[in-house]
């Protein structure tokens, strides 16, 4: 597997991370209930978005933290905490795309679009239907995942130039999903992407106020050959080096639409 | 297609057979230098046969079709390249059983026997040291089998690339899983694929022909041998058919292929075969001719008392066969090369005989017209077990002695109850090899080391009760003097032979009955059972249904989320009752209807209180479920825990003006709830 190597590269317009803003996350992430499901909240976009990798105008959305308390899933002795990888990743929508950025440390950024290379995942269940005997307490691969239950993601730096695909695996598509977009960016000790993915391209997901998807995110963080860490949000899911992850389909948190402020219309699709 | 066979079989074998003579002057004009005119590559090809697998047996009369296919194989190359190369061949026969779990599964349920399976038992056999060129593997195989474990290819080649008894070709074949006439024929083409690849080894990717593109290379065939498919297909004809191929539309016959194999094999040049790497030049007066054995060497276990002995006829017919005092008369025979319609495509004569070998002791050098062939006695162990052995426990509660619980052993195998036998043999074909003498057993289960008792030399016992409950695998390894034994895979399951388990998942909604069927049933079925069960504070009774399944329903009280139903199940038995318990995961979801109030007016400033109850399918309110319900208010998503039984409460300041704010549930099925917010 070829793939390139930015660890040392970073852009003028290098961040320093905030991830102590990040770690505010959602109110409603925070609050979880004992047992409940880890919520992500997706604001209505009411701002204007540049998808250029600088993440500014993100700075009032809630997001998702990542960190050394997160999920982790490989070798313990590849983690070298914070600095190796932590960040937060945040959502808006309107009634056309899916917006995701995130930020993120991490000590070498590896591009190419191999497995071992840098990528941030999300695995939905739009329908939020999976539950523990769905699939017989199996982890099902791709071929036996309903057509709801969809794996997209995206390398920080992949082949060639940029841009890099975003990518969509269902039980009967593998490939890049069409008018998706991802721009990332190498900063200071790490790097940060914006990404939007159609509605159109992402079936079986209706993207209304108040509405529930079953997500999981992780993020895949290569260090090398054989240095392969994955962190992951909600929930632990099984992972083997021999196998790798399991797909736990059934063990998700949720991605939940909200509007706009109360003092602006109503988003379009809140009927 | 079927007219091709039935119009034109004969004609196009006799083409074949023409082309090939008609080729072979061309070949010797091909030599350049007198000097290598005189010289041919000989290389070392090892025969290996299995003649049992756990699928199949081979008779001896397939035995004797398996050597007849290596003799059809072996004149087809003399035929086409015999001035070029030589084979030498000797023959491993293994007659212990080649287990299931040795064959590599490419595929569930399918499987190939890959040169990784057997290395390690040829290297401990001695085969390294004979610096063979090419390893062709012939396995008994059947289809029909119990365990459903089929052929995943033909055959399959691979190598030479350096890795594999030295750097030896390898390709294998199981045998009788189809028409035997299929043997000789994948065996010219896999190994076509091998010398293609001592070609490249040898730094002549270019000096092969692929034996897969027959299509590819049509069009060069016609051009240097117009009209090698007349009076079937004229050039043009067969340049269409080649077209035709390569989409997938047609596929060659044999005979076609063999045209075509014939061809690659005799144009390239004996040059070329004497420069590879493999293999040794040799005077063109040293290669073999005349009647002579088939093979050079037959290794093959100590045990056997017979050896079946191949001759390659020509010249004057010998009478016998035989050495040091055994002589076997040898029976004229003939062979026939068809293709899958069953028309012959050439035949020829040969000879054959079984030898006695028994009292021999030690390696034989039997003498047939102008050749020798060496047998060579060796020592293969077998390890005699089942490869799956269930054993049946039975939890017994005596009625007379109240709660006493005692085990019942039922069904264990093979020779005794409760009891896995092994025995440690020298193989045989056709099996039932004399017991191995000193041989010891080694039993690991996992990390576990099992000591198995020796009933008598040889055999050696378990007893599987002091198993737990559950599937073992164990790995038998044995050792004895001179003999080389293959490890053995057991899988041992004790189980009861009663099983409860559920039909379909258990699953239902918040405030909606759960039915609880289940069957008992495993390796025999259960009927008159005094069934209960238990799931979160209910005690069920389940009553059994004229199907002979077990039902209750739980109509209300289950708390959403993951739980589990255990059950237990009494059989009468002699003596008592049998006993069996089970935990079924049972899955209830969050679902109902949220009940809102549709509008609420407040003052500005004012903290408003929003109120929500949770009804089930029956118009009861849920409560103590503790469910996952928020409000989606602008950006904001605020948790409502329950803060009473079934009500479930937020608290906000929303600004002035007319709102609207979701209720949502955020597990299960919920339908969003709409609330207007009138603030002044």
């Amino acid at each position: 597997m070829w793939c390139r190597c930015r660890s040392n590269r970073s852009t003028s317009a290098a961040l320093v991370f905030a991830l102590v803003a990040y770690a505010l996350a959602s109110a409603m992430t925070e609050a979880a209930r004992r047992g409940a499901p880890r919520v992500a909240v997706a604001p209505f976009l009411t701002f204007e978005l540049q998808l250029d990798g600088e993440l500014s105008e993100w700075e009032d959305i809630p997001g998702v933290s990542f960190d050394s308390s997160s999920y982790l899933l490989t070798d313990t002795a590849l983690y070298d905490g914070n600095a190796d990888l932590s960040g937060a990743i945040q959502f808006v929508w309107d009634t056309t795309y899916l917006y995701v950025a995130g930020r993120f440390a991490d000590d070498r950024l590896i591009g190419g679009a191999a497995w071992t290379s840098d990528r941030v995942n999300f695995v939905f269940d739009f329908l939020g239907d999976n539950h523990p005997l769905i699939y017989e307490g199996d982890a099902p691969d791709a071929s036996r995942w309903q057509p709801d239950d969809q794996w997209v993601y995206g390398h920080i730096v992949g082949d060639g130039e940029p841009p890099y695909p975003v990518m969509r695996l269902a039980h009967d598509y593998n490939g890049p999903v069409d008018g998706a977009q991802l721009v990332s960016r190498s900063v200071e000790a790490g790097w940060t992407f914006e990404m939007r993915v159609p509605w159109a391209g992402l079936p079986e997901a209706l993207p209304f106020v108040g509405a529930v998807f079953g997500m999981q995110i992780f993020l895949s963080d290569g260090d090398g050959v054989g240095r392969l860490t994955e962190i992951m949000w909600s929930e632990r899911w099984g992972y083997s080096r021999e196998v790798g992850l399991m797909w736990e389909l059934w063990k998700m948190g949720r991605l939940v639409l909200t509007g706009e402020p109360l003092d602006r219309e109503p988003p379009g699709g809140s009927g | 297609m079927d007219r091709f066979w039935t119009s034109f079989r004969r004609p196009l074998a006799t083409a074949a057979l023409a082309l090939w003579a008609s080729v072979l002057p061309v070949a010797a004009g091909a030599a350049g230098p007198q000097a290598a005119a005189s010289q041919v590559r000989r290389l070392e090809v090892l025969v290996v046969l299995y003649t049992r697998s756990f699928s199949q047996q081979l008779t001896r009369e397939q035995l004797e079709r398996v050597h007849e296919e290596v003799l059809e194989f072996v004149e087809l190359y003399r035929t086409a390249a015999g001035d070029a190369v030589d084979f030498r061949i000797s023959l491993l026969q293994i007659d212990r059983e080649l287990a299931r779990a040795e064959v590599s599964e490419v595929a569930p349920g399918r499987h190939y026997l890959a040169r990784q399976d057997i290395e390690d038992q040829l290297v401990a056999l001695g085969m390294l040291g004979y610096e063979f060129d090419e390893v062709i593997a012939l396995y008994a195989w059947n289809n029909a089998n119990p365990e459903g474990a089929t052929l995943a290819y033909g055959g399959g080649a691979v190598g030479p690339d350096g890795v594999f008894l030295g750097d030896a070709g390898y390709n294998s074949i199981g045998i009788f899983a189809w028409d035997p006439g299929r043997i000789s024929r994948v065996m010219i083409h896999e190994v076509l694929h091998n010398i293609d690849d001592m070609f490249s080894m040898s730094g002549m990717p270019d000096g092969f022909l692929n034996a897969d593109e027959m299509s590819r290379n049509m069009p060069t065939l016609l051009a240097e041998r117009p009209g090698a498919f007349l009076p079937h297909y004229d050039d043009d004809g067969m340049l269409r058919y080649a077209e035709r191929e390569r989409a997938n539309r047609a596929t060659y016959p044999w005979a076609m292929q063999l045209v075509y194999y014939g061809w690659m094999l005799q144009r390239t040049p004996r040059e070329a075969w004497l420069d590879l790497d493999y293999g040794s030049v040799v005077d063109s007066g040293e290669r073999a001719r005349g009647a002579r054995p088939l093979y050079e060497r037959i290794f093959l276990s100590r045990a056997n008392e017979q050896v079946y002995l191949p001759v390659v006829a020509g010249g004057a017919a010998p009478p016998t066969v035989g050495a040091a005092g055994r002589e076997a008369p040898l029976e004229r025979r003939t062979y026939r090369h068809t293709d899958s319609d069953g028309s012959t495509l050439f035949e020829g004569t040969y000879y054959s005989a079984w030898l006695d070998l028994s009292g021999s002791g030690g390696p034989l050098s039997v003498t047939v017209g102008a050749g020798t062939s060496e047998i060579v006695p060796i020592g293969i162990g077998e390890l005699v077990a089942p490869s799956r052995v269930v054993t049946h426990a039975r939890r017994i509660v005596s009625a007379a002695e109240g709660d006493t619980v005692t085990f019942e052993m039922l069904v264990a195998g093979p020779a005794f109850e409760g009891v896995l036998l092994v025995e440690a043999r020298e193989a045989r074909f056709g099996g039932s090899g004399p017991v191995a003498n000193g041989a010891t057993l080694g039993v690991l289960s996992g990390e576990d080391t099992l000591a198995f008792d020796e009933v008598e030399p040889g055999q050696f016992a378990f007893d599987v009760s002091r198993l737990e409950m559950g599937l073992h695998e164990l790995i038998l390894t044995a050792a004895a003097p001179e003999l080389v034994f293959v490890p053995r895979a057991v899988d041992v399951e004790r189980r009861s032979p009663l099983r409860i388990w559920a039909e379909g998942l258990l699953t239902t909604g918040v405030g909606t009955p759960l039915d609880v069927t289940i069957r008992i049933a495993q390796d025999m079925g259960a009927q008159g059972a005094r069934v209960t069960a238990r799931v979160g504070d209910r005690e069920l009774e389940l009553r059994e249904l004229p199907d002979g399944r077990y039902s209750a329903v739980v109509d209300e009280g289950l708390l959403p989320g993951l739980d589990t139903i255990r059950v237990w199940a009494a059989l009468p038995a002699e003596g008592g009752y049998e006993v069996l318990e089970s935990s079924i995961p049972v899955y209830v979801e969050p679902r109902g209807w949220i009940e809102v109030p549709r509008r609420i007016g407040a003052q500005a400033g004012e903290i408003v209180t929003l109120e929500a109850r949770v009804r089930d399918r029956m118009g009861r309110v849920v409560e103590g479920a503790n469910l996952a319900i928020a409000v989606v208010i602008g950006p904001d998503l605020l948790t409502m825990p329950e803060e009473e039984p079934g009500v479930y409460r937020v608290r906000f300041a929303p600004p002035p003006g007319d709102h609207r704010v979701y209720v949502i549930g955020l597990e299960g099925s919920f339908e969003r709830r709409v609330v207007s917010l009138q603030v002044q």
